[in-house]
């Protein structure tokens, strides 16, 4: 059995959705998911497998979705860490947060922060995905309310509208 | 108003879309400290005993608890039945029956620590024999799943109509199949979870606990039992619920523990299950095994059913033994069966225990119904939809008595449908005869096209009640009370959209309070697929009553009659003379009373609140047809979804979205039973899929587009016409997934004996026909 000494503890900084967080005196164990919702509260990333399958904690690092339940919250610093809490501004949902909402993409909402973070890195990739393409960038993400069709259907309607927007533009 | 029946997005969705969801791990009271279990390795041992020292010597532990601590009696029966012999769960008993059963409890600082603790805590374990298979268990010299009871059997559940035996034997044509039924987990994504906490209030003892059930009220009722306390003292929360598909119903042994812990405290105490205890703990669903024969006229006209099952329950009965009794009751489902005759046995194993899933025992019954059809139709050279149209239930025969008795012991009446309308209306929104054609032009290759049909029904919307307290507020707005919880489900619209309907108001000054055993005095609970007609018309109810109120209460302060009276826009007026009006909220003022001191003289009762309850007098009657299409690849085995179909009879709909959202989550759920979620046991009752990467549900990237279309006839039982949904997906997949399978693997192939249908199992039997080819 491992020795458990409970005694280390360390400092550091994490950068989510744009704010440096100084953290001091926690223990190095503590998963990135966990210090996100319990010592920031930012309780928008969910935990649901806490063994990388099930997408619920996908944040966006760097750009790239990303397991918080998979790393350590020390391995994030000097890296930028974005959360669901940044993806409204000023109390206005961004087109894909509105598109889920348009199309029922959600019910208990759970598994919705880390669909809709996924979602977002597909939607910045800027190109056009064709249907089956996002139900393969999806399968990282379980889903037990919707079948996902609803989901496919929001990020097919966020992809015309950022499109429509966007100077990459594909077409339609 | 009409926002009854109008597709409108849900109202409460921003919150869930920021990241401000409120879900049961996101509180953290002042003080909260957070329990960790040990969990039984064993699939059966004695406890000798737990020393729980080591671990109180871990930083952060702060207390830790073994059975002789906690010295609880087993949990309540939840769901008696004649033939039941039950065994519930005692919390940290010294007996564990399944692997994952809590041995002891840690209470920390926080979880990393409080796993801390459960590594130090020895327990001394007497293994015993175990068994996970009930065909095995049920053998004389199988080991004692408990071991003080004679037997493991838990419950016999007969049914008979008619003289099905002797039926069967003048058929003309008998067919039989024999079937095994996969043991799934519900697997919300969020998993179980509760936070407890003790006061003292007005020298009194006060629980409040915050939990993700299903069904709070049950769950503050049995908290005064094991408690011994009144249930005014008690108050049960369900925040932002992600997800229950029948995990949330019961009342496990944790939620004893946590308010048990919180109280030896005396401070707040959260326990989050995880994924591994989720699929060790909470309850599964499904497994059955079913040999079953029909007869039938040579032109394929059923004449009789006989169906002989096992079902298993695990170690305990958290919901009584209702799983294979709903089976039993609706295997003849949407089809005439003169004669059927059904035996199920239930038996305990050493596994965890099953209750309902999404579907609940209905997915079996609508597997060997369809299974049997399709088996007929090809001995008769029919096809399959010919042989379902030969024997639905016609609509003329509506309410159709079924010579069944419902689980109450009362007669089983389907109260409306249209089945050969759905299956019409299914033919042709998924294409079938072109499916057909294109089927029949392919030339035989390793990869073949496979069509299966299914049709089910569901009992939905069951009792026994639910309540609704409609109030209007001195500023206006509209609240809706009630006792069903949601998860997901969307009642914090329709239930507004009923109000809303009914008082004239806008949908957005209606708020929907749920969850909640302080919000109303008795409820239910969200499963069943229910709240929507249960809780449903009870705010239809409620709101009527409140409306009449309005009226009384404005004619008398408008010195005008009652019929010259309308609301609209949450203000009644004069027909005609529009100023001559009240707002709902000068109204609701006036209600309230004038100053403290002084005299109420209106004519109705003070404030602009009644409370109704909707009491079903029996099950309205869900249906569905589905259609699969599937490719499959005879050398590897693999399924490929091509096209998915499926077409309801919801009875009137509250809500086209919200309604086509449940249907498309029951359908998929129903696919992850057909194709890929399987709880594997070995014979020591050692969980083989305890993760995410064994146990798998579908994801975005199997699951086919899916088109839906729908039938309506109302329901004559509620007075809004409903029928529930929320399960209504998940019965007829297996079967239509089932039947496209064999579909593609053709006549010659051997029938498959399991699901879900395993790549290897479609292999065997293709290599089973390639055998029997060079033989014949």
């Amino acid at each position: 059995m491992n020795d458990i000494k409970g005694e280390e503890r360390v400092s550091y900084t994490l950068t989510v959705n744009g704010t440096d967080y100084a953290l001091s005196n926690l223990e190095p164990r503590w998963l990135l998911s966990d210090v996100l919702r319990d010592i920031l509260r930012l309780t928008g990333t969910h935990v649901g497998c806490e063994h990388g399958v099930c997408g619920a904690c996908t944040v966006l690092m760097d750009g790239r979705p990303t397991r918080s339940c998979l790393m350590l919250a020390v391995q994030a610093e000097g890296h930028a860490i974005e959360t669901v809490e940044s993806l409204a501004h000023d109390g206005q949902l961004s087109p894909l947060q509105e598109a889920f909402w348009n199309e029922h993409a959600l019910q208990c909402g759970f598994c919705t922060p880390g669909m809709l973070m996924t979602a977002e890195y597909l939607l910045r990739r800027g190109s056009a995905f064709s249907r089956p393409e996002i139900r393969q960038h999806l399968s990282g993400n379980l889903c037990r309310c919707t079948g996902y069709q609803n989901i496919v259907n929001a990020i097919e309607r966020a992809m015309r509208a950022t499109a429509a927007e966007g100077p990459e533009t594909c077409g339609d | 108003m009409g926002y009854v029946g109008t597709a409108i997005r849900r109202t409460r969705d921003e919150r869930l879309l920021t990241g401000r969801g409120h879900y049961i791990a996101d509180l953290m009271l002042p003080g909260q400290v957070y329990a960790a279990f040990v969990r039984s390795p064993h699939g059966h041992a004695r406890v000798r005993g737990v020393d729980v020292a080591p671990a109180l010597k871990v930083p952060g532990v702060i207390a830790v608890y073994g059975g002789h601590d906690v010295k609880a009696s087993p949990l309540p029966l939840l769901f008696p039945f004649p033939t039941l012999e039950p065994v519930t769960q005692i919390p940290l008993g010294s007996e564990v029956c399944h692997v994952g059963e809590p041995v002891a409890m840690v209470i920390a600082t926080d979880r990393y620590a409080a796993e801390d603790g459960v590594a130090r805590v020895v327990v001394d374990y007497e293994p015993m024999p175990a068994v996970t298979d009930m065909r095995r268990a049920l053998a004389p010299d199988a080991p004692r799943v408990h071991r003080d009871k004679p037997s493991n059997q838990a419950a016999r559940i007969v049914q008979a109509v008619g003289d099905a035996a002797a039926a069967l034997k003048d058929a003309p044509v008998v067919v039989e199949c024999q079937l095994f039924m996969g043991r799934v987990s519900c697997l919300p994504i969020e998993t179980r979870g509760l936070v407890a906490e003790w006061r003292y209030e007005a020298g009194e003892e006060r629980l409040m606990v915050y939990a993700a059930t299903q069904t709070p009220h049950m769950m503050r009722r049995l908290y005064a039992e094991l408690f011994g306390l009144g249930e005014h003292q008690i108050a049960v929360k369900a925040p932002d619920v992600g997800g229950a598909f029948g995990a949330k119903e019961p009342f496990y042994v944790e939620d004893y523990l946590v308010a048990w812990a919180a109280r030896a405290l005396q401070r707040p105490v959260a326990w989050i299950e995880d994924r591994t205890e989720h699929l060790l703990s909470a309850v599964h669903e499904r497994e059955q095994y079913h040999e079953a024969k029909m007869g039938l006229t040579r032109d394929g006209q059923i004449l009789a059913v006989v169906d002989s099952f096992l079902a298993n329950t695990g170690a305990y009965v958290p919901w009584g033994v209702i799983v294979p009794i709903i089976t039993s009751t609706l295997i003849p489902g949407p089809y005439k069966v003169p004669h059927y005759a059904c035996e199920g046995t239930v038996a305990y194993t050493n596994t965890v225990p099953l209750a309902p899933y999404r579907g609940a025992g209905r997915p079996q019954a609508a597997l060997v119904i369809n299974r049997l059809l399709d088996i007929a139709a090809q001995k008769l050279h029919l096809d399959p939809a010919a042989i379902r149209y030969r024997n639905l239930i016609p609509p003329e025969e509506f309410p159709y008595a079924t010579g069944l008795k419902s689980r109450e012991g009362t007669p089983m009446v389907l109260d409306s449908g249209n089945y050969p309308e759905l299956l019409t209306r299914l033919l042709e929104d998924g294409h079938y005869h072109e499916w057909r054609a294109m089927q029949q032009r392919a030339e035989a290759g390793r990869t073949t096209l496979g069509i299966g049909l299914a049709v089910g029904i569901e009992n939905t919307a069951m009792g026994p009640h639910e309540g609704a307290t409609v109030t209007i507020a001195p500023d206006g707005g509209v609240i809706v009370a009630t006792g069903a919880a949601s998860q997901g489900q969307g009642h914090e619209t329709t239930l507004a959209q009923i109000a809303a309907d009914v008082l004239g108001v806008a949908l957005d000054t209606v708020r929907v309070e749920e969850g909640d055993t302080r919000v109303i005095g008795y409820g239910t609970g969200t499963f069943a697929s229910r709240t929507a007609v249960v809780a449903g018309n009870a705010v239809q109810l409620a709101s009527e009553a409140v409306k009449r109120k309005v009226l009384t209460l404005a004619a008398h302060l408008l010195e005008a009659d009652v019929d010259d009276l309308e609301c609209q826009g949450g203000r009644v007026f004069v027909k005609g003379v529009p100023s001559r009006a009240m707002t709902f909220g000068e109204l609701a003022m006036q209600a309230s009373g004038p100053y403290p001191g002084s005299t109420f003289t209106l004519p109705v009762s003070p404030g602009l609140s009644e409370t109704a309850f909707f009491v079903p007098s029996g099950a309205t009657y869900a249906a569905g047809a589905h259609m699969a299409v599937v490719r499959v690849d005879r050398e590897t085995g693999a399924v490929r979804l091509v096209h998915y179909a499926a077409v309801h009879d919801s009875g009137n709909v509250l809500n086209p979205v919200i309604v086509d959202g449940q249907l498309l989550g029951g359908i998929v759920a129903g696919l992850g039973t057909a194709l890929w979620e399987d709880l594997r046991y070995d014979a020591d009752g050692q969980l083989l899929t305890g993760t995410l990467m064994d146990y798998l549900i579908p994801t975005a990237a199997e699951v086919p587009e899916i088109t839906l279309g729908h039938c309506y006839t109302p329901s004559p039982l509620n007075p809004l016409g409903l029928k529930g949904v929320g399960e209504s997906g998940a019965i007829p997949a297996p079967a239509a997934v089932l039947a496209a399978i064999e579909d593609a693997l053709g006549a010659d192939t051997p029938l498959l004996d399991a699901i879900p249908v395993t790549a290897q199992a479609i292999r065997a039997a293709s290599v089973a026909a390639r055998a029997s080819d060079k033989v014949t």
